[in-house]
């Protein structure tokens, strides 16, 4: 009789708010950092963009003239501070990587973009811009810089929300890429 | 007279606080479709979606950049011939389903719906159990009285029970 007692005393709950810990703790471990929102386009195939570029607004360039390519495409802007943060991190990839890096210039002007890159140096590939923004909701962007990684079927393999680093590139986008050797072919 | 006043003032202060909590709404947002049906439409979309930069905030209350270009976005399609399932199709295609405020019912998320209506199933089902074990202890109670009344010796299947009775409480 005791024993009955403690069982529904004692042992129910305490099952109770071990199988509830288990839940949260998934729940808190599994969760993305508080407003980061998972881009659904990640296994998906990147959305069709043509945007002018910023060397010459009369060329449009887009998703057809990459397709059986790999290439990083880097949304950013002079108005973004941690766009300034990354940049080195991108001049040393252009260095080391063979990924072409492809820069959608969000929301910006164009003379400033030209002055940002000729003072900073460019480590894209080619900057395309997107004045209204509307580029930017097809692939999601809500904050720069975002960075993507697309494969030469066309499909977004990874995305990086917020400044792009050494590290990050080591453990989200080179582990993704193919060895060097077949990347460069 | 003033009296009248005196008993219609509070409720004029709350109806000019309503009023003035709702204009700024439309101060964020002075866009006008031509079609007064499409803008009755425009206006009910915006507020279902979350602004994914300031995220507690409607794209119909929020007044960064992105929440503007989502606006004129949902108005292009809007204007395009789009229907409401379709627009919210694309955004959540984009920004996942986070931007609804009124996540779908789906089967990853069909235990949050259910898990309440389970528990309450649960606490109904202990409810019963306990009420039916006090009225089970109610009626072994009155039944000594009524054997008193009766003035009959208690019966030996009846006294057992009595002794389940007492050792359950």
């Amino acid at each position: 009789m005791r024993a009955r007692v403690s069982i529904t005393r004692f042992v129910i709950p305490l099952v109770a708010f071990a199988l509830i810990a288990v839940v949260f703790a998934v729940g808190i471990k599994h969760s993305p950092e508080v407003g980061t929102i998972v881009s659904p386009l990640v296994g998906k195939p990147a959305p069709e963009w043509e945007l002018p570029l910023l060397d010459d607004v009369t060329r449009r360039i887009g998703s057809k003239d990459f397709r059986g390519q790999w290439y990083v495409l880097n949304v950013w802007g002079t108005w973004c501070f941690a766009c300034r943060q990354e940049h080195n991190a991108l001049l040393e990839l252009q260095r080391t990587s063979a990924v072409p890096i492809v820069g959608i210039d969000w929301r910006d002007d164009d003379a400033q973009a030209r002055e940002w890159l000729a003072r900073l140096g460019n480590p894209y590939a080619h900057v395309a811009v997107d004045h209204d923004g509307h580029a930017a909701i097809e692939w999601g962007v809500y904050g720069a810089p975002e960075t993507f990684l697309v494969n030469p079927a066309g499909i977004v393999v990874h995305k990086q929300i917020g400044p792009m680093t050494a590290e990050v590139w080591r453990r989200d986008f080179a582990s993704r890429l193919p060895p060097p050797r077949r990347a460069s072919s | 007279m003033s009296a009248w006043l005196r008993s219609i003032l509070p409720a004029g202060c709350l109806l000019a606080l309503l009023t003035l909590a709702t204009t700024p709404t439309r101060a964020v947002d002075p866009a006008q479709l031509p079609d007064p049906q499409l803008q009755a439409r425009y206006i009910k979309l915006i507020h279902e979606f979350r602004c994914v930069e300031c995220q507690n905030e409607s794209l119909a209350d929020s007044e960064v950049d992105i929440a503007g270009e989502l606006r004129r976005e949902i108005r292009d399609m809007l204007l395009a011939g789009k229907t409401d399932a379709q627009i919210r199709d694309f955004l959540v295609s984009r920004y996942s389903e986070f931007i609804l405020y009124r996540p779908r019912y789906s089967a990853r998320n069909a235990w949050l719906w259910l898990l309440p209506l389970c528990l309450l199933a649960l606490g109904g089902f202990i409810a019963a159990r306990i009420v039916r074990a006090r009225s089970g202890l109610v009626a072994s109670d009155q039944e000594p009285v009524e054997d008193a009344f009766g003035g009959l010796a208690p019966k030996a299947e009846d006294s057992s029970s009595r002794a389940d009775a007492g050792t359950s409480r």
